[in-house]
């Protein structure tokens, strides 16, 4: 999180561009990580899309009973139209909020949606931990398992926890190049990095508050006893809704708990949404000297119709997101770290930002980029491409892909160098 | 919550003392003691 902070803050620039400056072979790298950003755009619109459509699936308490909650979903699922206006939607709100620019459109979101969201969320725990049955789901979410332990969970992991603090090569870095001159950033990075995992750790207790009443009320030892599903989206829109159904005076109950809690998703998924088409644009800026407004137009509704063809295959999405939200994550950050302390060299960033920092970064800082990072993200692909089991045809197409994108857009001229030829 | 075991206590109080204390607890003293300072000057 600090890298990606000083990179954007020093070069002022998207990925392709800090990549570039630091050595010009670089850039296709910065391009991976650009269309890699992309591609996470247009079907986490998707999921997204589902969130909107149980808002009002919620409100309505459309499943009726337990038995209808699992239908419901699968209706979802099979009904495109119903997911493409929740799409269109969704799509129509996050364009318009990159549309509209850094302070009068994401700057405005974040503090609307954020302040909102701590409030909902607040909300649900309290009536999680306060459910009967909570302590048992407490419990299994705050005792350790070894047996938990394996290179698919730990890759997924590793790529959960850089999505969520969206170091992935790409946002931090562009929302970094934004910050005014004589910034502080060390501590920045550090309060973004808490106050997300503090969140983070805050809504677990709704989520395993819930499903400890679910399991007090299915009478079952272990989460794994339950006849719902404890991850992915079946967590999402299957188990969560069989919970609140079951909710002491429910139906009214289950309409203001189900729907606060898909509220709560969509704010959360709302405001990354913006947050990875903005490094989109921003990289299409620096090239091509494309301005905003046409930018994230062309952005937006590019990556809509390629979300339609979740919206009809959502089968797609897992292995596409096993390359792209979890393996590339960790790839990117692993080449970023190694760039930016073996290329770039880290002094160059510290001494930049040292002067107006509340937390001075020393020595130990280069040992952390150069050795320690790159060691244990080695460690983590390793283990996980080893003994993963999720690679399939899809996530191959989907890195060559990547690769052919980044590669076509290396290949044009960067407006600058044009204007200088002219 | 009564019925939470010693280990999931430990890993509550654990999980408080790293994300709400030394995390934002720490980031936050910092920021404040940084804008007292561009304060004074």
């Amino acid at each position: 999180m600090i890298l990606e902070f000083m990179l954007g803050y020093y070069f002022r620039g998207a990925t392709p561009k800090v990549f570039r400056k630091i050595r010009e072979s670089l850039e296709p790298i910065g391009w991976i990580a650009i269309i890699n950003t992309f591609i996470l755009c247009t079907y986490y619109s998707v999921v997204l899309a589902w969130v909107m459509d149980y808002i009002g699936l919620s409100a309505t308490v459309a499943w009726k009973t337990v038995e209808g909650v699992g239908p419901t979903f699968e209706a979802l699922l099979s009904n495109s139209v119903f997911v493409i206006i929740g799409l269109t939607i969704t799509w129509l709100i996050s364009w318009y909020t990159c549309y509209a620019g850094i302070a009068s459109g994401i700057e405005k979101a974040c503090n609307f949606a954020i302040p909102l969201l701590w409030i909902l969320s607040a909300i649900l725990v309290i009536r999680g931990v306060t459910l009967p049955g909570s302590d048992i789901g407490i419990n299994w979410l705050l005792t350790p398992s070894a047996q938990a332990f394996s290179g698919s969970a730990i890759i997924d992991a590793a790529g959960q926890i850089l999505f969520t603090l969206s170091v992935f090569g790409t946002t931090m870095i562009v929302y970094a190049s934004y910050l005014a001159p004589r910034s502080e950033i060390p501590n920045s990075a550090w309060i973004t990095s808490f106050a997300n995992c503090g969140y983070s750790f805050f809504f677990a207790f709704a989520t395993w508050g819930i499903i400890g009443y679910l399991m007090h009320i299915m009478n079952v030892a272990t989460p794994a006893d339950l006849p719902v599903p404890l991850g992915g989206a079946g967590l999402a829109f299957v188990t969560i809704p069989t919970a609140v159904t079951l909710l002491p005076g429910a139906p009214l109950t289950t309409a203001v708990f189900g729907t606060m809690f898909f509220v709560i998703l969509w704010l959360a998924g709302y405001t990354s949404l913006i947050s990875i088409i903005e490094p989109t644009y921003a990289a299409l800026r620096d090239k091509f000297g494309i301005s905003r407004k046409k930018g994230v137009t062309l952005i937006s509704l590019l990556a809509y119709i390629i979300s339609l063809v979740y919206a009809f295959r959502p089968d797609l999405i897992d292995p596409v997101d096993f390359i792209v939200g979890s393996t590339n994550a960790v790839w990117i950050v692993l080449l970023e770290a190694i760039i930016a302390g073996y290329f770039l060299g880290l002094k160059v960033l510290r001494d930049y930002v040292n002067p107006d920092a509340e937390w001075k970064l020393g020595a130990w800082y280069d040992v952390l980029i150069k050795i320690v990072t790159p060691i244990i993200l080695l460690v983590v692909l390793g283990w996980g491409l080893i003994t993963t089991t999720h690679v399939s045809p899809v996530s191959i197409l989907t890195v060559i892909v990547i690769i052919i994108a980044a590669t076509v857009l290396t290949g044009f001229k960067w407006k600058e160098e044009e204007k200088k030829v002219m | 919550m009564p019925g939470l075991s010693a280990e999931a206590i430990a890993m509550l109080a654990l999980g408080i003392i790293l994300f709400y204390v030394v995390g934002l607890g720490l980031g936050i003293y910092r920021a404040w003691r940084a804008s007292k300072a561009k304060k004074k000057l």
